[in-house]
């Protein structure tokens, strides 16, 4: 496989006149170029083998024409907004995480990047009052070094202080020196997602490390940064309840949870259509073994558990 | 595995098929001239056909086979189709000459990373997923002879763009490798004698070999079973009478199995499961549900149930 993180980039020709285009080309400067016509005639191929281009994933930067805010799936926690949104800036991921729903969502796993960015924040400005996912179907900090995504919404909120809705960054990456210099935003929050370090090794492929993780978060938070820690999906594998009580002590080990905007703690869950895609694709060996069951047109655990009961309880949350 | 140390492919690919270790190569030219090199080094004999005709000529050995197609889309794209209809290639490389608009000299390979197909105005973009050192670019495929003036690609030829979407019917797209060998630059097209088309081809399969089976040799990688697991395996499905989707399900939790707990503790297990007299479809599928759930267990990752 090529060695270099994206050994080519296809370029769609509406995106070449953007700067970010040029930006992106010059910091990749021994990647091919070729240019294409429209990026889901590289995307969208037929017969695309997901596990082979993992290996070795190509960039295609692309213009999205419209649809910039898409409104949240159900399945995702709104943390009591009444308008839940989305920016898809990106599609798939640096990381290789075998439970993640991006298997069976793409056909692809090449990354594609919407080079527009102020098409997203023109959006997002028109917009009423709402809760806003920024880092949805990628992790955006993961890519921070390359597209500076992060960084120019927090400039573009900075600059807008008018702006009334709350923006999410949903995270694994340990990459927040490269946001840290910049003003923290009062209406962004930077999410970290948590896992035990079993999970981590063992399922969450190419991902820092906890440490890592709870190091930016002690870090963010001391800068005056809005941190949300985010507990799932909880992955019902091995002795997992052992390893998530490890985590809550870890985690209460590390940081005050009070200096936080809250933990979010979820089960696995994926639309049926996905898990069934990722099983007949043979693309994950761990959503087999997690005990899942049909509900809604979506698979999660057959009935609820007072672990999330237990795991506050651990982290001194409740009592 | 390399090459290098033997360039005698055909001992090599011969020696590894036993091993089950590479797959079958498939390699599809359009001239006679462009094929030598690749008979000669993969030992391939001609097939004869029982009633006397082929509409294509094909070669086979133990590891590979070859078609010589012929030139132009039609030849490419029903060549192309006869031969992998035969279902005797898991790999498939398309090679042969093509002009360049780009000052590469004669005997360079070319590794086209987008294929034009002039007659139908369309492109398609093969998977790039191997390092190689071979010189990329833009190649357009023309039903007919052209100078190189005439388009505005890197390189032209009259097959790999129609072989290549005729191809994509039959195989997975990071199987197909399209790979050209610059022959002239269009002007000096009529410089190409059948001699000197042979020299060039003679130097390019002694790239193109050793680089093909090192990928194909690293991207087919163990099989997930041995023989002796895949026979017991065999036995159970057929014991049990497993559907296609209980088979799969089954090799998934002997592969866990196997992974956690090594192959004796999987032998045992499966041994247990081949002589089970069943007397009904219910009964069958209790079993099964029993040998998938050991299975998982023993990977130490089965669920806690909640």
């Amino acid at each position: 496989m090529q060695n270099i993180i994206f050994s080519h980039i296809y370029i769609e020709e509406a995106a070449q006149k953007f700067p970010l285009t040029n930006q992106i080309a010059t910091r990749l400067k021994n990647s091919r170029i070729i240019l294409v016509k429209h990026y889901k005639d590289v995307f969208n191929k037929p017969g695309q083998n997901f596990t082979a281009q993992k290996n070795s994933p190509k960039l295609i930067l692309a213009v999205r024409d419209s649809k910039y805010l898409t409104e949240g799936s159900q399945n995702c926690d709104s943390f009591g907004h009444s308008r839940f949104f989305y920016a898809t800036q990106m599609m798939n991921c640096l990381y290789g995480c075998e439970y993640c729903y991006l298997r069976g969502m793409y056909s692809s796993a090449n990354v594609v990047a919407f080079v527009n960015v102020e098409d997203y924040m023109d959006a997002a400005l028109r917009e009423d009052a709402m809760y806003c996912a920024l880092s949805y179907d990628s992790d955006l900090l993961a890519f921070e070094l390359l597209f500076n995504y992060v960084s120019a919404w927090i400039n573009f909120l900075n600059a807008n202080p008018s702006c009334n809705s709350l923006f999410e960054v949903r995270t694994k990456s340990a990459n927040f020196f490269a946001v840290e210099h910049l003003t923290p935003p009062k209406n962004l929050i930077l999410s970290w997602t948590l896992s035990p370090d079993e999970i981590i090794l063992r399922y969450e492929h190419k991902t820092p490390s906890l440490q890592k993780r709870l190091d930016c978060i002690k870090k963010a938070i001391g800068l005056g940064w809005r941190v949300r820690l985010c507990v799932d999906p909880v992955l019902h594998v091995g002795n997992w309840e052992d390893c998530y009580f490890k985590l809550a002590d870890k985690i209460s080990g590390h940081i005050d949870i009070k200096d936080t905007e809250g933990i979010s703690i979820g089960g696995y869950r994926i639309p049926v259509t996905f898990y069934r895609r990722i099983k007949r694709k043979n693309l994950s060996g761990l959503i087999d073994r997690l005990p899942l069951t049909e509900l809604d047109g979506q698979m999660q655990y057959a009935a609820g558990d007072d672990f999330c009961l237990h795991f506050m309880r651990r982290l001194g949350i409740i009592l | 595995m390399h090459l290098e140390k033997s360039l005698d492919a055909g001992i090599f690919i011969a020696q590894n098929r036993v091993n089950h270790q590479i797959p079958m190569l498939g390699v599809v030219t359009a001239l006679h001239c462009e094929a030598v090199p690749f008979i000669d080094r993969l030992k391939m004999k001609k097939i004869i056909s029982q009633t006397g005709h082929m509409p294509f000529d094909m070669y086979k050995s133990s590891g590979a086979s070859l078609c010589v197609c012929g030139t132009g889309p039609v030849n490419a794209a029903a060549g192309s189709a006869f031969f992998l209809a035969q279902k005797n290639s898991e790999w498939l490389l398309n090679v042969g000459m093509c002009g360049s608009n780009k000052n590469l000299s004669v005997g360079s390979v070319v590794y086209p990373n987008v294929l034009v197909d002039s007659a139908a105005g369309c492109t398609v973009y093969p998977e790039m997923l191997y390092k190689h050192e071979f010189t990329e670019g833009s190649l357009a495929s023309f039903p007919r002879v052209i100078n190189g003036g005439e388009c505005s690609f890197d390189f032209f030829d009259m097959e790999a763009a129609f072989f290549y979407q005729t191809a994509l019917k039959f195989l997975a797209p990071e199987k197909i490798i399209v790979l050209k060998i610059v022959s002239d630059h269009g002007a000096d097209a009529g410089g190409v004698t059948k001699k000197k088309a042979a020299g060039i081809m003679e130097n390019a399969a002694q790239k193109i070999l050793p680089w093909l089976f090192e990928i194909m040799n690293e991207h087919t990688g163990e099989p997930l079973f041995a023989r002796e697991e895949k026979l017991l395996l065999d036995a159970v499905n057929a014991n049990l009478k497993l559907s296609f989707c209980q088979q799969k399900m089954l090799e998934r939790a002997a592969s866990a199995c196997k992974n956690n707990n090594g192959t004796d503790l999987l032998i045992k297990i499966l041994n247990e499961n081949i002589n089970v007299s069943l007397k009904s479809k219910n009964e069958s599928k209790i079993l099964f549900n029993g040998l998938t759930k050991r299975l998982f267990d023993l990977t130490g990752d089965e669920p806690c149930k909640t």
